[in-house]
C-alpha cells in the first residue's frame, strides 16, 4: 500500500472519530430530546461513514469493503429511521413544547393557555420524579 | 490503531450515562442507539488492528440487531399503534 493511501486512511478515520466524539459531546450537553437526536443521530452517520471509508482503503480484499459499505448502509438507515420515530414519540408526548417554537408562537402559546407555564418550569430542570409524573399523563 | 478503539470507548461512556440518567424514556433510547453504533464502529476497528475477520460478522450482525431496537421500543411505547395514527391529540 502506498503511503499517499494510507494517509488519506488514517485522515478518514481520524474524522470519523471526531464525528464521534461530538456526537458525543451533544449527547452529553445538549438541553433537550429533539438537540440531543439532532447532534447524535447525524454526527453517528457521518462518523460512521468516515470510520468505514478509512477502514475500506487499509482492508485485504473486495469482500472486507463490500460488508463495510453494507454495514454502513445500515447504520444510515436504522439511524434516520429511529431519530424519526423517537422525535415522533416525544412530540406525541409533550404536544406543546414551547423550547422547539420560534419566539412569537411561544409567546402566544404561553400566554394563551396557562397550562403551558406549569409545563414549562417542570422542563427548565426534569427530574427523575417528572419524567416518570409525565409518562401517566398522556398514555 | 490502539487509540482509536480507546476514543471509541470514552464516547461509549457517553451514551452509558445518557441511558442511566437520562430524564425522559426517549433520552434513555437515544442512548442505547448511540452505545450500538459505537460498539458497531469498536468491533470494525478491533477486526482491523487484529486482523481477525470475524469482529466484522459480529460488528453486521450488531447492526442488524441495533437497526430493529429503537422500531421495537418506540412501538412498544406507543402501545402497537402504527406511526401514522393520528387520532392522538397534537399529531
Amino acid at each position: 500500500m502506498s503511503n499517499l493511501a494510507t494517509a488519506l486512511s488514517w485522515i478518514l478515520i481520524a474524522a470519523g472519530i471526531g464525528f464521534f466524539l461530538t456526537g458525543a459531546l451533544g449527547l452529553l450537553r445538549f438541553p433537550d430530546i429533539f438537540t440531543r437526536l439532532h447532534a447524535v443521530t447525524k454526527t453517528d452517520t457521518a462518523g460512521m461513514g468516515l470510520l468505514a471509508a478509512g477502514l475500506a482503503i487499509q482492508a485485504a480484499d473486495l469482500l472486507d469493503t463490500l460488508l463495510l459499505l453494507f454495514i454502513w448502509f445500515l447504520v444510515m438507515g436504522s439511524t434516520s429511521i429511529s431519530c424519526q420515530l423517537l422525535a415522533r414519540y416525544s412530540l406525541e408526548r409533550d404536544p406543546i413544547d414551547e423550547f422547539s417554537l420560534p419566539n412569537e408562537q411561544a409567546d402566544s402559546i404561553k400566554t394563551g393557555i396557562s397550562k403551558t407555564g406549569s409545563k414549562s418550569a417542570q422542563q427548565i430542570k426534569p427530574t427523575r420524579e417528572n419524567a416518570t409524573q409525565g409518562r401517566g399523563d398522556h398514555g | 490503531m490502539g487509540w482509536v478503539a480507546v476514543v471509541l470507548l470514552i464516547t461509549a461512556f457517553a451514551g452509558v450515562w445518557r441511558t442511566a440518567h437520562g430524564p425522559s424514556t426517549a433520552d434513555r433510547i437515544l442512548g442505547v442507539q448511540m452505545l450500538g453504533t459505537v460498539g458497531i464502529a469498536f468491533l470494525l476497528v478491533l477486526a482491523q488492528w487484529q486482523q481477525l475477520d470475524v469482529w466484522r460478522d459480529v460488528a453486521l450482525v450488531l447492526a442488524l440487531l441495533a437497526s430493529v431496537i429503537t422500531v421495537a421500543m418506540v412501538q412498544l411505547l406507543r402501545g402497537g399503534r402504527p406511526p401514522d395514527d393520528e387520532s392522538q391529540e397534537g399529531l
